[in-house]
């Protein structure tokens, strides 16, 4: 059946899939920073990661909700792209399966597919795996160290030689190219801000969520690491804690963020402060993911307060109407 | 000077962007566009339809009043060409209007009615002529929502108000109708507006264009900066304005202009003092004042999103077939939309006449949106210019859920067609959402 | 998702991975550059005073593993890439206590261009500024190795485990292979008695037609042997023999090769036949003075079978039974018991002192030890030491000489 003409008869370009692959472009430096770090394990691990993701949507969404109107999800993806980033690089394959199952369809499919989704697919797959699989999540690995070591895919864990980190006399370079001890792909300050770039270029940054926290996160620094006040430390932890990829990509998720700019902005500094209270007195392995998932839930929330004003009315329209 | 423009909508890019607009414009080529045969029906305004005043075989010249108006909410209908009228009967328009409509046969002959001949005492029209003038011309707004001019005079009459508004900005990406005459007849469009001016006792005349038509801000200026002296108790001016869509829908352009948002219901001659008239509106008045010349033919945009858009003189009546076969490539087109791109209706048939209010035919070649599930961006929320949720009003149109709606406001969507322009995941919000704002609005009035 | 948009992605991916490898790339590089001069800095502060070059390089070769003294060894260039000399850092035990050194050598291996005494810990030997100084003016320069100039015998540190040979008088004894061996090289065993005991042992063989010996040419490198150069191989033949006293006791097998000695994987049958001839000489007195006298004739009239059979008939001793064989490599049948060779008179021997180029001077030490491992002819340069304190001047020189086997070792593996 020949679908009816509806107006409008243009369309604005950027549709959300091609948004979706501009995310993936976005997070590829990153990525690239992994590999180069911590060898093709990563690659591998992202692969699996995305099929599995990609895969279970796929059949889920079309078996459960046959009526709607286009299954492929490029949502998922980004998903598995971004869990494959946020482990280390010594995570088994298994893990990484199992997380991205859970995601997919705990997380996402259970709730009503794509777009309806409370939690970052992505995130909530990460905190499966602090509950699952607590000893995988630890970073140990030194850049440069496990290059060709294939078999942390199977095992899990890290060869003893490959934790010893290399001394080097660049700390400034280190931090900011990511030459840390983290998570696979989540330490390089530059390679994220290059993704930034490319989200910016493409206008597919929304900027509130992220200045909230970040501003949180910098003025907040100060009065909770009081006695400890450092440049170089706070740059570690800005790329080794993770903050700055749940900024650019976690915060940016529109899914899972309030719709209107000021929720948002709520959002991100609501966030900061979860992340900072975590960080400080908290269990610091949760304060990456944690702070996200909980702020996810209060998104309907905000969606529902925060609304634009309807025109010529002076405030929300529940209140004039009466 | 200061230019204007209020904060939601939407600026179209790429293949839609101003300049190549403005390019566009400067490659327009005027057809006179001759038919064999034209339709035109008696209802092309807002308000009630006229009763046929010709019957079949009877032989009409241009220019000849075919239709009569009931009441004082319609306006006269006159041939737009000569010939022989050959049938009399009901018609449907896509705007889902049906009416009574004379089909005339062109006979080739161009007769002109006797009563259209240059005026030579313009100068000393008095009040009362300018208004029968104006009734009898059969000029409604020329920018889509079709309320007869006359009756937006007494209206602002009523209301007393001081200023005149001419609408140069277009409410549309690709349209450039109304600026077709601003450019090409400056001069006659200021002449209609101070006539109107006059007519509805306004000390101030302001022309809203957008800042990027500079040929046509000069063209406006320069003959604003001569009729300066010829009108000294009128204030004339020109008002740029940022470009940005839907900025030539009434609403929007007073809430950029006087930053005062109309009430559901009010007209801007009731809230702010001022009436709007169209361009094209103002060009046509001034050839009733000059040649006796009634509305019988219009300029139509043809444009798309490949080929080379131009405007046409179009008499009224003409069906879009006719017009089309001049056109490359359009008898390949994937749909054909009788008005503009964002709110034109799709053509099942080519078979539809040109009316008044038609602006614009759009030739899509290709369109292909996405078709996703919606992905909670909020995208349809910010484009909304009156503030709306599209997303949210779309799925409460689903599960019809017809009392939250009301709750939603939905009676205020404009219809403007930003919310499924912009959506990311190609949901039709704005077909659907603006059928349900007209459900609502109706079932308010009783 | 249309054309453009797959082309505008191709773009920006291809735009993207070249930024970020070259981002990656280059933080890589310059990080490996910035540690490697700070390296260097921390080298040519360390090593300056020693050897100030442009570039050092530690050396990390398997010929480390078989120098267990050396701690670390570094090759250092000029601005133009040039080997300059090397520097090495030894730390060694003498029998005075430990020592670490480090010193410069000229890139051929052939001259001392520095040394300082790394006197940070209490545990090592220590030197004042006055005697560095003293001695670094004796030895920059110098070729290497070097021995102190009295340095005769060194006293054995060796423990006495074993039971020395009885019968035994004190004195220098010397034996001479009768023909050349296989490769041409006639070989000779000088041992020195004191106290009854053997304090001293030395095997060489000397080329008839080059007059060199078979050591330098091993060092050389003319002369070739699998695994260790054939002078570290005799010299550790020879320290085993101190040791055990007893040629019986170096459990050669059948076929001439033994592997109670680290590192020795040649023929030994002719060692052990001359040690028993010297031995033998020992018991009887036979002199060295004696035995060159007797045989200084013999050098023009080479091939007097009956000279020969004399010398044999006097010098031959229990074992006399056993079948003489003229090439001891081939010696068949001794398996359970290795017995001396039966040997006949050496009769081609030569005056050595004189004969011996290389050796500069002393020739009543030539042959008669080896001083830190090295044979006593190896030695290029003598110094007088600290005038108070042999011991420690010899302590530090066991340093240099350390130093020496490795670069000899390893100029030698490399070229």
């Amino acid at each position: 059946m020949k679908r009816k003409q509806l107006a409008p008869h243009i369309h604005a370009d950027q549709p959300a899939a091609e948004r979706y692959v501009y995310v993936l472009l976005a997070l590829l430096p990153a990525l690239l920073g992994a590999i180069f770090y911590y060898g093709i394990r990563v690659l591998i691990l992202a692969a699996v990661s995305m099929f599995v993701f990609f895969m279970t949507d796929y059949t889920i969404s079309s078996k459960l909700y046959p009526e709607m109107p286009f299954h492929v999800d490029y949502s998922s993806l980004v998903s598995g792209f971004l869990l494959a980033l946020m482990v280390p690089s010594s995570t088994s394959v298994w893990a990484i399966i199992l997380a991205a199952l859970f995601g997919s369809v705990l997380v996402k499919q259970a709730f009503g597919g794509a777009g309806a989704n409370i939690f970052n697919p992505a995130f909530a797959s990460r905190a499966f795996l602090e509950f699952a699989f607590p000893t995988q999540m630890i970073a140990k690995e030194a850049p440069f160290k496990g290059l060709w070591n294939l078999a942390t895919l199977w095992t899990g864990k890290p060869s003893a030689e490959s934790m010893i980190q290399p001394v080097t006399s660049t700390k400034w370079l280190d931090i900011f190219s990511g030459r840390l001890v983290g998570m696979a792909g989540v330490t390089s300050i530059v390679l994220l801000l290059f993704g930034l770039l490319i989200l910016v270029e493409r206008k597919l940054f929304r900027f509130e969520a992220p200045l909230g926290y970040i501003l949180v996160i910098v003025f907040g620094y100060v009065p909770f690491y009081w006695d400890s006040l450092n440049f170089s430390s706070f740059f570690t932890w800005l790329s080794v804690g993770g903050i700055l990829l749940v900024a650019i990509f976690a915060l940016n998720d529109c899914t899972t963020t309030p719709m209107d700019p000021r929720g948002r902005f709520v959002f991100g500094l609501d966030a900061g402060l979860l992340t900072l209270i975590l960080y400080r007195f908290g269990n610091s392995n949760y304060a990456m993911v944690f702070p996200i998932l909980m702020m996810n839930m209060t998104t309907p929330i905000f969606d529902r307060y925060l609304r634009p004003r309807v025109f010529s009315k002076t405030a929300w329209h529940r209140e004039v109407e009466k | 000077m200061k230019k204007l423009t209020f904060k939601t909508g939407f600026m179209p890019k790429d293949g839609l962007d101003f300049v190549h607009q403005r390019k566009f414009m400067r490659e327009a080529l005027l057809e006179v566009c001759s038919p064999r045969e034209v339709t035109i029906p008696m209802k092309q305004h807002t308000g009630t339809a006229c009763d046929p005043v010709v019957s079949v075989g009877d032989s009409v010249a241009m220019g000849d009043l075919i239709g009569v108006p009931a009441d004082m909410h319609g306006v006269p209908v006159h041939a737009s060409i000569s010939g022989t009228v050959t049938k009399v009967d009901m018609i449907r328009l896509p705007n889902k209007v049906s009416c009574k409509a004379v089909t005339i046969k062109n006979d080739l002959r161009r007769r002109v009615s006797n009563k259209i001949q240059p005026r030579k005492d313009i100068s000393k029209l008095s009040l009362p002529q300018l208004k029968k003038l104006l009734w009898t011309s059969g000029i409604c707004g020329m920018g889509g929502e079709g309320i007869p001019t006359y009756t937006k005079c007494l209206r602002a009459e009523k209301f007393g108000v001081d200023t005149l508004l001419v609408n140069c900005t277009q409410s549309e990406p690709f349209l450039s109708c109304d600026l077709h005459h601003v450019r090409v007849n400056p001069s006659k469009v200021l002449e209609g507006a101070m006539a109107l001016s006059g007519i509805c006792r306004v000390k101030k005349v302001i022309f809203c264009i957008e800042e990027t038509w500079t040929d046509e801000i000069d063209a406006l200026s320069r003959v604003v900066n001569n009729a300066k002296e010829r009108y000294m108790d009128r204030k004339i001016e020109i008002q740029l304005f940022k470009p940005r869509f839907p900025q030539g829908c009434q609403s929007l352009l007073i809430k950029a202009l006087y930053k005062v948002e109309l009430p559901m219901g009010k007209e801007p001659e009731e809230v702010v003092k001022a009436v709007l008239f169209n361009a094209s509106t103002c060009y046509a008045f001034s050839e009733m004042i000059e040649k006796n010349q009634p509305l019988t033919s219009r300029i139509v945009t043809i444009s798309g999103d490949t080929i080379t858009g131009h405007n046409v003189l179009v008499p009224i009546g003409t069906s879009v077939s006719e017009i089309l076969e001049r056109v490359p490539g359009a008898h390949t087109a994937q749909r054909i939309a009788w008005g503009g791109a964002l709110t034109g209706v799709a053509l099942s048939s080519l078979d539809v006449p040109i009316i008044k209010t038609t602006t614009a035919i759009t030739i899509i070649r290709k369109f292909e949106p996405p078709r996703l599930n919606c992905i909670h961006c909020g995208a349809c929320v910010g484009a909304c210019p009156v503030g709306l949720s599209p997303f949210l009003l779309n799925r409460l149109i689903e599960l019809g859920q017809t009392e939250e709606l009301s709750t939603e406001s939905v009676e205020q969507c404009i219809a403007c067609g930003a919310c499924s322009y912009v959506c990311p995941a190609g949901i039709e919000l704005s077909t659907n959402i603006a059928k349900a704002a007209h459900r609502a609005r109706r079932s308010a009035a009783r | 998702m249309t054309r453009s948009f797959f082309k505008g992605l191709t773009i920006r991916a291809v735009i993207c991975v070249i930024l970020s490898m070259t981002f990656l790339l280059s933080c890589l590089w310059y990080t490996r550059s910035v540690n490697r001069s700070k390296e260097q800095d921390a080298y040519r502060e360390e090593y300056g005073t020693l050897l100030m070059a442009e570039r050092y390089r530690a050396l990390n070769t398997d010929v480390l593993k078989n120098h267990k003294d050396i701690k670390s060894v570094y090759s250092a260039y000029d601005e133009t890439g040039k080997l300059i000399g090397y520097i090495v850092d030894v730390e060694t035990e003498v029998s005075s206590g430990k020592i670490h050194a480090q010193m410069s050598i000229s890139e051929n291996g052939e001259n001392l261009m520095n040394i300082r005494v790394v006197q940070d810990d209490p545990e090592y030997l220590t030197y004042t500024e006055d005697e560095m100084n003293e001695l670094r003016l004796q030895l920059k320069g110098a070729r290497i190795p070097v021995a102190v100039r009295q340095d005769v015998a060194i006293d054995t540190p060796y423990q006495v485990d074993y039971d020395p040979l009885l019968g035994l008088h004190d004195g220098t004894f010397y034996a001479r292979s009768k023909e050349a061996a296989k490769d041409g090289y006639v070989d000779y065993v000088e041992i020195v008695v004191k106290g009854g005991r053997i304090v001293n042992c030395s095997w060489d063989a000397e080329d008839e037609s080059t007059h060199k010996t078979r050591s330098e040419d091993s060092i050389s490198g003319d002369y070739k042997t699998s695994g260790e150069i054939w002078a570290e191989q005799a010299y550790r033949v020879a320290k085993q023999m101190v040791l055990v006293q007893d040629p019986v006791k170096l459990a050669m097998k059948s076929d001439g090769k033994t592997e109670i000695i680290d590192g020795v994987t040649m023929d030994i049958s002719m060692f052990v036949s001359l040690v028993d001839q010297c031995i033998e000489n020992s018991r009887n007195s036979y002199s060295k003075e004696q035995y060159m006298h007797d045989h200084s004739d013999d050098k023009k009239s080479e091939g007097d079978d009956k000279k020969k059979d004399n010398e044999k008939d006097e010098t031959t001793n229990e074992n006399e039974e056993l079948t003489p064989t003229p090439a001891p490599q081939l010696n068949p049948s001794q398996d359970l018991s290795p017995t001396p060779m039966p040997t006949r008179a050496p009769s081609q021997i030569g005056v050595i002192g004189g004969e011996d180029g290389v050796v500069a001077s002393g020739d009543e030490n030539v042959l008669s030890d080896s001083v830190d491992g090295i044979p006593m002819n190896e030695i290029r340069t003598r110094i007088d030491g600290l005038s108070d304190d042999k011991a420690r001047s010899a302590a530090l020189l066991t340093a240099v000489n350390q130093a020496y086997k490795f670069i000899r070792e390893y100029l030698n593996w490399v070229g």
